[in-house]
């Protein structure tokens, strides 16, 4: 595994146990796994932590910009 | 701050997009903790916290800053409120990329995403240049460049 791919994959894990979404357990254990061997299943888990994330940090910056 | 704006810097010059050997999830992860870093690093400026996550569980007034570093490097609530537009923005534009990566699409296009984090670059720069600590940096530069 790449050591940079390795960080970021941990960076995701933590921002998502950080904000309560308990998909970082899925996330660490991909961690194990070297790309491109991810499965259908894995691949999709890591696609909906990333959408998680930028869903709630969208809506917190929606709530940051209000006049 | 410095994070911040290198971190923006980083993503505008073009570094995820060059890494073309990265697949498809790779460069959608790289691309997401690259604004997420971001927007963590504008929030420890306007509150004093590490990321999002602790300003969300301080319940923090998500349109006020209100650290000290924050008036010194002159992050207004005015300022603060347009970059969290733009964050917003970024965002909503970045999960669009997301669900179109999770389609299943080999290559696809994350310009939209590019403009978003140079417009952040714009904001981020508007602010670094009314910071007193930011100036002395940059004196600091022209003179190490100078060398």
């Amino acid at each position: 595994v790449n050591p940079n791919e390795l960080t970021a994959w941990i960076q995701v894990a933590q921002v998502l146990a950080g904000i309560g979404i308990q998909v970082a357990d899925k996330i660490k254990a991909l961690i194990h796994t070297a790309q491109p061997t991810l499965s259908d299943a894995e691949l999709d888990a890591a696609y909906a932590a990333i959408l998680a994330d930028d869903n709630v940090r969208a809506a917190f910056a929606d709530k940051a910009s209000q006049a | 701050m410095r994070k911040w704006y290198l971190v923006l810097l980083i993503v505008a010059l073009g570094l995820v997009p060059a890494c073309g050997h990265l697949t498809v999830l790779q460069r959608v992860q790289q691309s997401h903790d690259a604004l997420a870093l971001a927007q963590d690093a504008e929030a420890s400026i306007c509150w004093g916290v590490n990321s999002i996550a602790e300003a969300m569980a301080a319940k923090v007034p998500e349109n006020h800053c209100t650290t000290q570093l924050a008036a010194q490097v002159k992050l207004t609530d005015e300022r603060h409120q347009s970059i969290s537009k733009a964050f917003k923005k970024a965002f909503d534009d970045h999960a669009v990329l997301t669900t179109i990566a999770a389609s299943g699409a080999k290559s696809p296009d994350s310009s939209v995403v590019n403009a978003d984090v140079a417009t952040l670059v714009k904001l981020a720069s508007e602010l670094l240049q009314s910071s007193v600590t930011v100036s002395q940096l940059q004196v600091q530069l022209k003179k190490a460049g100078a060398q």
